[in-house]
């Protein structure tokens, strides 16, 4: 048996005892090793510098790379300038009239506290079926797993790891993400998941509708807060269209999410909450 | 003089383990992800491929454990699995490279390309019976992933072998 007693062999058993301890700590207790969040402690920090400079670099070059199209998006912008004064003006009107039609009725707040922490995205992670994202703040700073992580737009996924001071997050673009959810118009409760044929046009989906179902394009879909996993009337997204499911027995609405999930730079985790129904 | 060669040994060792960290940040950096219709690069089987043929099967196999505990950070494999994966890929490249193949630019290409295709298809075999997703298009996604890493991956060549060469050169004078 002298291949037992090969260096090599010895290494290769090392390292496989290794893994094999990380793989039973983290599938046991469900949290990151102190190896990993070692790892994650010193690497995050430096990812988010090295983002920082990307972002700085491709704004310093993209601004001479697109000089004649910034000039035309500068008056596009001007002229959408007024027209969101306009519109302003009337939002405005609509806040304090909506304020007075909430004391009328006596309408409680859903939400009566949300606990967030702002977090920065240290990196955006896209696999072949996995859309995820590393951010700058973990436990220490209360994030806990299964946090949910959403912009002012709306929901953006969740967290699914935890290290000391980064977390990682699981967003509705990735195939295993499952969610339910409830169309604004219609109040139908659907099931919201990622999809793999989607992921590409950065779409998810509300699966298993019925042929004949009302939901239309541009229809709001928020979460359902059944279960109390999410609270509930967050943006999950709007629909981008239904169409037919592959066995042809039941349709599909495509969802384009909250946000653009890859140009996030900065999440807001909720820590906590409380529904009053 | 043994003295020596350990810390050049070190030196070098930790000279791998910031390119590994770089091979990790730099495609996952923010605004280097090109969009959702292709996928994020992955040159890391690269790297470790060619630490193996230049250091031979010790040091790419503690460079692979490295690299996949990095990976693991922000994929969501159990951890360790992915270090697993990559050690083993690091010893097998470094004793291929002591014993069979030359050197040279082909063979790390051939290692990576075959690491990435390998892992294609066990993630097409998974997502096709936890998922029901088509096994071809998994596939595809990960010959895009190929496609896209093998220039970058070309590089990681280039940097190891300066980096051996001039260690090489050191220990030579």
């Amino acid at each position: 048996m002298k291949i037992f007693r090969s260096k090599l062999i010895i290494f290769a058993a090392v390292i496989t005892a290794v893994c094999i301890g990380l793989m039973l700590y983290s599938g046991g207790t469900g949290k990151s090793s102190f190896v990993t969040r070692a790892l994650g402690a010193v690497v995050v920090p430096v990812q988010e510098g090295v983002s920082a400079v990307v972002d700085g670099l491709s704004d310093f070059f993209g601004y001479f790379y697109r000089y004649s199209s910034l000039v035309e998006e500068n008056a596009r912008l001007r002229e959408q300038i007024n027209k969101y004064q306009e519109m302003e003006q009337r939002y405005l009107s609509a806040i304090s009239e909506n304020t007075q039609l909430r004391k009328l009725t006596g309408l409680a707040m859903k939400y009566k506290d949300f606990d967030f922490e702002v977090c920065q995205v240290s990196s955006v992670y896209r696999g072949v079926a996995q859309v995820g994202m590393v951010l700058n703040k973990g436990a220490s700073s209360g994030i806990e797993a299964g946090d949910v992580v959403m912009t002012e737009a709306g929901f953006v996924g969740y967290i699914s790891t935890v290290g000391p001071t980064y977390s990682e997050v699981v967003t509705v673009l990735d195939i295993s993400f499952k969610a339910e959810a409830k169309v604004s118009r219609t109040k139908e409760t659907v099931i919201a998941e990622g999809d793999f044929d989607l992921i590409e046009e950065g779409r998810f989906r509300l699966a298993y509708l019925p042929t004949d179902t009302d939901i239309k394009e541009n229809d709001m879909v928020e979460t359902s807060g059944y279960g109390g996993v999410y609270p509930p009337g967050l943006v999950l997204g709007r629909v981008d269209r239904v169409e037919l499911d592959k066995s042809g027995m039941t349709c599909n609405a495509v969802l384009r999410p909250a946000d653009d999930i890859l140009e996030l730079k900065w999440v807001y985790v909720v820590k906590d909450f409380e529904v009053t129904d | 003089m043994e003295y020596g060669i350990n810390r050049r040994a070190a030196a070098k060792g930790i000279i791998y383990i910031l390119l590994a960290t770089l091979c990790y940040i730099l495609p996952a950096a923010r605004g280097m992800v090109p969009g959702y219709g292709l996928p994020t690069v992955n040159v890391m089987p690269f790297f470790i491929a060619a630490v193996g043929f230049f250091e031979g099967p010790y040091m790419a196999g503690a460079v692979g454990l490295y690299g996949g505990l990095l990976l693991s950070l922000s994929s969501s494999t159990v951890e360790g699995a992915e270090g697993l994966i990559l050690a083993f890929f690091g010893i097998f490249c470094g004793s291929v490279g002591v014993m069979m193949m030359r050197k040279i630019l082909p063979s790390v290409m051939l290692c990576g390309i075959g690491l990435l295709a390998g892992r294609g298809i066990i993630s097409a075999t998974y997502y096709r019976i936890f998922y029901g997703v088509s096994f071809w298009s998994v596939l595809v996604s990960y010959l895009r992933i190929i496609a896209l890493s093998a220039l970058p991956g070309a590089l990681c060549y280039f940097i190891v072998s300066a980096v051996s060469r001039r260690f090489f050169e050191e220990e030579d004078t």
